[in-house]
């Protein structure tokens, strides 16, 4: 395989937990962050649920992907957003979140934040 | 002539965009720019498989994707978890698995994700086809 140089990515989760498509993302990101490329990771409207804590797919039998979230940081996943809309919208306090203290944003933060990265993946 | 990489997530006959995907891949062939590689994810995988058998009147998919992979020896990679996932086994999985023979149409081979991300690095558009 080529070894590219690094370019920044942002990975943008607006799907809720549960979806296929979000533990798809999930495995994206992760195998983009081992081949050493500059990983932002934003969680946008539903997909502020991630952040819950205490999440438990057992009864659905269902893998509980926020199990992995806290991993990310031995991934190199350090920057990590999340909406303040869509978390006061949900009830969700910003002092008890799974990933803690996620930079919060806004619409204007969102979009400067997709100007600063070269490759956006969104699963929404 | 700029260089492609085309993601496909979606399985064939279940929302338009795998035949959006194989119609833009054919326009960009057809104008002359390169495809870096395809690459098959989630459901897109059965776009691979040899067991789809579509009614006569209908386009079969992965029967024309893999007249273009083979008109043009384009690198098609089908993602390998998702292919385990959806049964899309080549022969030596098949065997490894013990299901018999293998259902990976010829000319698409089975690879990882970070072939994927090579493939956005290395070209200079990719696009994702899903639903």
């Amino acid at each position: 395989m080529a070894t590219p140089s690094p370019r920044r990515f942002l990975f943008l989760v607006s799907c809720s937990p549960w979806q296929p498509r979000a533990q798809a993302l999930l495995d994206l990101l992760m195998t983009t962050a081992v081949l050493d490329q500059e990983v932002h990771l934003c969680f946008w409207g539903d997909g502020v649920l991630h952040l819950l804590e205490q999440q438990d797919g057992t009864d659905l039998q269902l893998k509980t992907l926020a199990r992995q979230l806290p991993a990310l940081e031995l991934y190199g996943v350090t920057h990590v957003y999340a909406e303040r809309e869509a978390l006061h919208r949900h009830g969700l306090d910003t002092n008890a979140l799974l990933l803690p203290s996620p930079t919060l944003l806004d619409q204007a933060g969102l979009r400067q934040l997709m100007q600063q990265c070269e490759i956006v993946e969104h699963c929404g | 002539m700029s260089r492609f990489s085309i993601l496909i997530q979606e399985a064939p006959y279940t929302a338009q965009a795998a035949t959006s995907a194989l119609h833009f891949t054919c326009a960009v062939l057809a104008q002359g720019h390169e495809i870096y590689r395809l690459f098959f994810y989630q459901g897109g995988v059965l776009n691979a498989s040899s067991l789809i058998v579509p009614p006569q009147d209908e386009l079969h998919l992965p029967r024309a994707w893999q007249q273009l992979v083979t008109e043009h020896q384009l690198d098609a990679v089908v993602c390998v978890s998702s292919a385990l996932r959806y049964g899309v086994l080549s022969a030596e999985e098949a065997d490894r698995y013990e299901r018999g023979q293998g259902s990976l149409l010829p000319g698409f081979s089975i690879g990882g994700l970070g072939q994927w991300v090579e493939a956005m690095l290395l070209a200079d558009r990719h696009l994702a086809f899903k639903a």
